[in-house]
């Protein structure tokens, strides 16, 4: 009950009209970021930090969070539309959601992917605020092997990218796991393939990464087939069903993986595995050199 | 590259695929500089068992492996589909993107954001099918200008300064003064 009280008094303080404006000033600076393709959620964040200097520190928290939120949902318009997404999170939205859009179905496919955040969102928040005590406790308890059987799941799941070809699904993992071997070794501290240069010490970040790969990658692909990439635009007739039902499951999954995963990579690939099942024969996937694969290996830099 | 697409049937199946043999023999040499940067890590005799090489190791002998079987693969006809094979790709369309990528990571580092993205941008414009050189350079010139002066001025943060950007900081402070 006292998470309760408390939640309702975070209601009381963050309904004020004050707290609403500033909410709406962070989820429109985060989406007009966001929809830049390489500036993801932390990066925003990270940009517009000097703004809230300026602001009192609750209205500095809603506008974080607006700000938070509008950036997630402006990488989904750029994943849906131009095949760019600029982070980590929104890769699985370009595979899904620009095909969507390159039926002629990109309208559908921004309402999906907004209303998917905004019903998956609440519940996971909501969930977080009254069982993360006691969900705590299971993840403080998930040791190595757990952690091991995760990253397991995730290489499993990285399957379902393969599409018809799964030497060529393999080769992308393989690179994507030499890029992600770049730089220090965390356990020993030892430089990996760095050939002697400093900068390849950090490693190479997802942000770069994902540019690297979709968006220029996009660019270089539609150049290249300058006609036959207009002609896939025709329209098609028919609907979209926005699964209310499927938002729910997930939002409910992604709240269990978040929560118990202690590294950020692994939800968001077993996040893309999970909808395929509850949806096996819907989209069939004929993406062979999906570049994917790589983010796998890539421990979250943002 | 594979040029062998308008002959089609089991003959063409046949004939090695040039652009699938580079990829192929690309990730075998990957595979070989892996090897190569992997030995050449000082390893503690702490780490004998599982140190800091098992895991490129093991990616090495995987990429050498599928690099193998990429290869294969290409000479056996590699596996772009008939379609595929029969629409010619823009190879200008290519070198105008790649050299505007090349010219903006060369130029950005001396020149500043602003003349390296120009460049940037009217290149791939041009890749695109534009013509209008001036057109694009304008374009370019003034969406660089607002994202420079965007993350400058308003952000605090420094996008790669350079020749522009200097003079523009010279006149706005010479106003601002």
């Amino acid at each position: 009950m006292d998470a309760f009280s408390q939640l309702l008094n975070g209601f009381a303080v963050a309904l004020t009209p004050i707290n609403l404006l500033w909410c709406l000033v962070g989820t429109t600076l985060g989406t007009a970021i966001g929809v830049l393709p390489g500036l993801g959620p932390a990066l925003t964040i990270a940009l517009l930090l000097p703004i809230t200097f300026k602001v009192e520190p609750t209205a500095a928290f809603i506008l974080f969070a607006g700000i938070y939120y509008g950036a997630m949902y402006g990488g989904s318009t750029t994943s849906i539309l131009l095949n760019t997404p600029g982070e980590s999170a929104s890769i699985i939205t370009a595979l899904e959601g620009n095909k969507m859009a390159r039926a002629g179905r990109g309208g559908p496919a921004l309402a999906t992917a907004a209303i998917g955040s905004f019903v998956a969102g609440l519940i996971a928040t909501a969930a977080l605020a009254f069982i993360a005590p006691e969900v705590a406790k299971v993840a403080i308890s998930f040791g190595e092997p757990e952690k091991f059987a995760l990253i397991l799941l995730a290489f499993i799941t990285v399957s379902a990218a393969f599409g018809d070809s799964p030497m060529r699904g393999l080769t992308s993992l393989a690179i994507g796991l030499t890029i992600g071997l770049i730089g220090l070794d965390e356990l020993s501290g030892r430089a990996r393939l760095t050939f002697g240069s400093p900068e390849l010490l950090g490693g190479i970040g997802v942000t770069i990464l994902a540019v690297a790969l979709f968006a220029i990658g996009e660019a270089l692909s539609v150049a290249e087939a300058r006609g036959p990439a207009a002609q896939e635009l025709r329209p098609r007739a028919s609907a979209d069903r926005c699964s209310i039902g499927r938002h729910a499951r997930f939002g409910i999954l992604l709240f269990w993986l978040r929560a118990l995963s202690a590294s950020r990579r692994t939800p968001r690939l077993q996040r893309h595995g999970l909808p395929k099942r509850t949806r096996a024969g819907r989209h069939p996937r004929h993406n062979p050199l999906d570049p994917s694969p790589p983010q796998l290996s890539r421990p979250s830099k943002l | 590259m594979a040029s062998g697409g308008t002959s089609r049937g089991r003959f063409a199946r046949l004939r090695p695929a040039i652009g699938e043999t580079i990829i192929g023999a690309g990730v075998l040499v990957l595979a070989i500089v892996m090897v190569w940067q992997t030995l050449s890590i000082p390893v503690s005799p702490i780490y004998a068992q599982v140190g800091p090489t098992i895991v490129p190791i093991i990616t090495a002998l995987a990429l050498g492996m599928l690099g193998i079987l990429l290869l294969v693969a290409a000479v056996q006809g590699g596996w772009q589909t008939a379609e595929e094979k029969e629409v010619a790709p823009d190879r200008a369309a290519l070198l105008w993107i790649i050299a505007g990528l090349v010219l903006n990571v060369l130029l950005i580092t001396w020149a500043g954001f602003t003349i390296a993205s120009v460049i940037l941008f009217v290149c791939v414009a041009r890749g695109f099918g534009s013509k209008a050189i001036v057109r694009d350079a304008l374009i370019g010139a003034a969406f660089a200008l607002v994202a420079y002066i965007g993350f400058a001025k308003t952000l605090g943060i420094n996008i790669g300064s350079g020749l522009v950007e200097n003079a523009i900081e010279r006149v706005i402070g010479s106003e601002g003064g």
